[in-house]
Order: structure tokens, then C-alpha cells, then sequence
């Protein structure tokens, strides 16, 4: 190899004119713009309309995603939720035919080294307090329950890979009580949907899945519950909706993703 | 007691991640925050507080200061050697797995030692025997292949420090 003080100066100099040529050429070709100065009818209904607690359609919430799928469009939100945990139930059904017989002592132990285990022990718990976070402000950044449940169950993949799945049973995440979990607040977003519609029978004007007052109707969850250490503000029930949708996809997840992993245990058995 | 102890500590550590993470530091999140964390260190507190009584202000203190240390000095030395690797000419610097023996006992003294060494560029623990107390080390610029010399340019000065912390 022949050896020569200019090498490095040449690499720097490629370098730098590569990232300068595709600089111009992403500018040129527009690929850095959409080109769209104004929003389009729709797009503009929903930015308008629901973070602005003046007007007559708003939500009181300021993450408009989160709102439109919970308060615009909450019974679809509500079928999508019931879709997974059909899913959910037909997994636990085919695969738990078999752990009902056999007594489980697969665990993946043996396959992980201590620094894997005692590092996975101390990110789990920031897992977990980052997806409440997450869940909990679901109606003020993006965010929200399924996002939340979702980065949660992150947690129980890292243990199940790491300690293996005899660890999280013992540790109460047990199948049955998962299942209540899920069955519990997938029931309990029905319930808090279904209150309007019992004030509809009694009082006056109210629709499946709503949030707050509309022009036509009086019916509203609490949006904003003044307390004496500063205002809470829940924007109605999309914040009940998230925390339970929270705890669904959570226990939803964890059992699908702790029966697989003992049906791969029971594999590596034979 | 022991037990409420350690989970009132770790709820408060976490309930400080929680408050980093969202940003807001209003009287509501603060309770909330310390609320959530109390939910997650009664789950996790038993299996990742070991033994209270080691905990003291010096530890504390050493751990700070390794930390300091670590990503300063430490970093900059071994980014440095590296950077001159990357761009000399020699596109052949022998590399070689060395086994790197350990001296201490406490789990979290020997992950961290092994996190120490792969996150500093050039060497990367690739796998650890903890029976035969040994670390196998993959290192870029390898100096001499015994056990003692591989300890004494690797892991001397991070198991100096670090047995202070959790031993």
C-alpha cells in the first residue's frame, strides 16, 4: 500500500461535495417541498375546529389525531379495538389448547448472558413509565393509548428474551389476568361510550361516543376539572378512552407475544 | 420496611424519568409522575434493588465522577486512536479476541465494566464467562495477547472505578 499525507484531504473533499451535489439536487427537484401553501377543505375543518374551545364543534383537545379518532370518529376507533381482541382470543385459543396440558418449564435462560439480563432489568421499568407517559398525554401530544400500549409491550419482549417466559408468569403477568385486563377495558371503552346514550333516554339529546357539548345536545364529559393544585385538562373522555385503550393493547400484546413465546420454548424442547 | 424503602427510592428515580420524558413540570404532573413511578418500582423495585444498605453518598459521588470521566477523557482517548486508524493508509490492523479476566463479584460491577469497554470505540465485549470470571473482547489494536496485559490496557481503569461504585 503506498502511503500518502493527501489521502485524507481527498476523502474529506469527496465527502463534502457528495452532500453539497444532493443538497442542490433535492432543492432543484422540489423533493424538500410539498409545494402547498393552504390547507385543503377537510384538513382545514379539523385544525380549525377542534383545538378551539370557542367554537361550537370543538373537542378541548389539542392533539387533533387523537381527537379524531376518539371523538370524531370514536365507534370505528371502538370496532378497531374489538377486531384485535378477536384476534387476541382466536390466538389464545389455538395456542393455549396445549399449555393447559403440559406444565411449562421452558425458560430461555442459558441462551443470554448476565449483561443482557441485569441491562434489560434496568431499562424495562423506563420503558414502562415513558409508555404512561405517552398514553396519559395522549389528547395534548402525539401520542395516545394504542402508541402507548404499544411501546409498553416492548417491555415484556425484553424479558421473555432475556429471563425467558416462566419469569413474567411469575411475576403476575399470568394468562388469565391478562386476558381480564384486556376483556375488562375493551368493556370499559363500550361503557364510557354507552353513558351518552343513557342520558339520551332520560334527558334529551345525545349521541353514541360523545364527547362534549354539541350545539344540539347539553351531554359533556368533564373537559377541563379545576383543582386546587391547577386545572386538569382531561379534553372529555378522550383521556379515559386512552388510559383503558392503554391498558388493552398492553395486556392485548403481552399475551399474544408470551404464548408464542412458549410454543418457541416447547420447540426448542424436543 | 426494607422493602418500602427501596420502592420509595426507585418510584422517585423513575417518577424524575417520567418528569424528563414529558417536559411539563406543573404541581398535577408532579403528582402524577411520583404516583406512576410508585405503580412501577412496586413491580420492579425487588428485583433490581439488591441491598439497600450498600447505598451512601461516596458511591454516589464515585459513580458521578466516573461518569464524568468516562465520557470525557476516556471517550475522547479511545475516539482518538480510532480516528487515526480510520484514516491512516494501513487498512490492515490485526485485530484479535482477547480473553479480559474480572475481579469483581457484584453483577452490576461486571455489566458495567463490559458496557464500559464496548462502548468505547475499538474494543467490543463479544461474549463473557461468568464461572471462568473472563470477558472476550475483540480488540482493534491489539498490543500483546495475554490475559494480563489484555486487563491491564482494557479493563484496569474502568474495575478501578467502578468496584468503588457497586462493590
Amino acid at each position: 500500500m503506498r502511503k500518502s499525507k493527501t489521502f485524507p484531504v481527498i476523502c474529506l473533499i469527496t465527502t463534502i461535495s457528495i452532500v453539497l451535489i444532493l443538497a442542490v439536487l433535492l432543492n432543484i427537484s422540489g423533493l424538500t417541498t410539498y409545494g402547498v401553501n393552504e390547507l385543503t377543505g377537510l384538513a382545514k375543518l379539523f385544525v380549525l375546529n377542534i383545538p378551539d374551545p370557542t367554537k361550537p364543534w370543538s373537542s378541548h383537545a389539542f392533539e387533533i389525531v387523537t381527537a379524531i379518532l376518539w371523538d370524531q370518529r370514536g365507534l370505528d376507533t371502538y370496532f378497531e379495538t374489538s377486531v384485535l381482541f378477536l384476534a387476541i382470543v382466536a390466538s389464545v385459543a389455538l395456542l393455549s389448547y396445549y399449555g393447559r396440558r403440559h406444565v411449562l418449564e421452558g425458560t430461555g435462560d442459558g441462551y443470554t448472558t448476565m449483561i443482557v439480563k441485569i441491562v434489560t432489568k434496568l431499562v424495562v421499568p423506563i420503558i414502562a413509565v415513558v409508555s404512561a407517559s405517552i398514553a396519559i398525554h395522549g389528547h395534548l401530544t402525539p401520542g395516545g393509548g394504542f402508541q402507548g400500549g404499544s411501546v409498553f409491550v416492548v417491555a415484556p419482549v425484553l424479558i421473555l428474551l432475556a429471563y425467558g417466559s416462566r419469569f413474567l408468569s411469575s411475576r403476575g403477568f399470568n394468562e388469565l389476568r391478562l386476558l381480564a385486563i384486556r376483556a375488562l377495558s375493551v368493556t370499559l371503552i363500550f361503557v364510557v361510550g354507552l353513558v351518552p346514550v343513557l342520558y339520551f333516554l332520560m334527558h334529551g339529546t345525545a349521541y353514541l361516543f360523545q364527547n362534549t357539548y354539541k350545539p344540539d345536545s347539553a351531554f359533556t364529559y368533564p373537559y377541563l376539572i379545576p383543582t386546587p393544585i391547577g386545572e386538569i385538562l382531561t379534553a372529555g373522555s378522550i383521556m379515559i378512552y386512552n388510559i383503558l385503550e392503554f391498558f388493552a393493547v398492553a395486556a392485548g400484546f403481552t399475551l399474544a407475544i408470551l404464548l408464542l413465546t412458549r410454543e418457541f420454548e416447547r420447540g426448542e424442547k424436543k | 420496611m426494607r422493602k418500602a424503602v427501596s420502592i420509595i427510592i426507585y418510584g422517585l428515580l423513575m417518577a424524575i424519568v417520567y418528569l424528563i420524558y414529558t417536559g411539563v413540570f406543573s404541581l398535577v404532573e408532579i403528582i402524577l409522575s411520583i404516583a406512576i413511578g410508585l405503580i412501577i418500582a412496586y413491580i420492579f423495585a425487588g428485583d433490581i434493588i439488591t441491598d439497600l444498605s450498600k447505598l451512601s453518598l461516596s458511591r454516589i459521588y464515585h459513580a458521578i465522577t466516573y461518569l464524568i470521566k468516562y465520557f470525557t477523557v476516556i471517550e475522547a482517548r479511545a475516539h482518538w486512536s480510532v480516528i487515526k486508524i480510520i484514516l491512516s493508509r494501513n487498512t490492515n490492523p490485526k485485530p484479535a479476541i482477547v480473553r479480559v479476566p474480572f475481579k469483581a463479584n457484584n453483577p452490576y460491577t461486571i455489566v458495567f465494566i463490559a458496557n464500559s469497554i464496548t462502548n468505547t470505540p475499538g474494543t467490543v465485549v463479544i461474549d463473557m464467562d461468568e464461572n471462568k470470571k473472563a470477558y472476550y473482547v475483540h480488540w482493534l489494536t491489539p498490543t500483546s495477547l495475554t490475559d494480563d496485559d489484555a486487563y491491564r490496557n482494557i479493563s484496569l481503569e474502568f474495575e478501578k472505578h467502578l468496584t468503588k461504585v457497586f462493590e
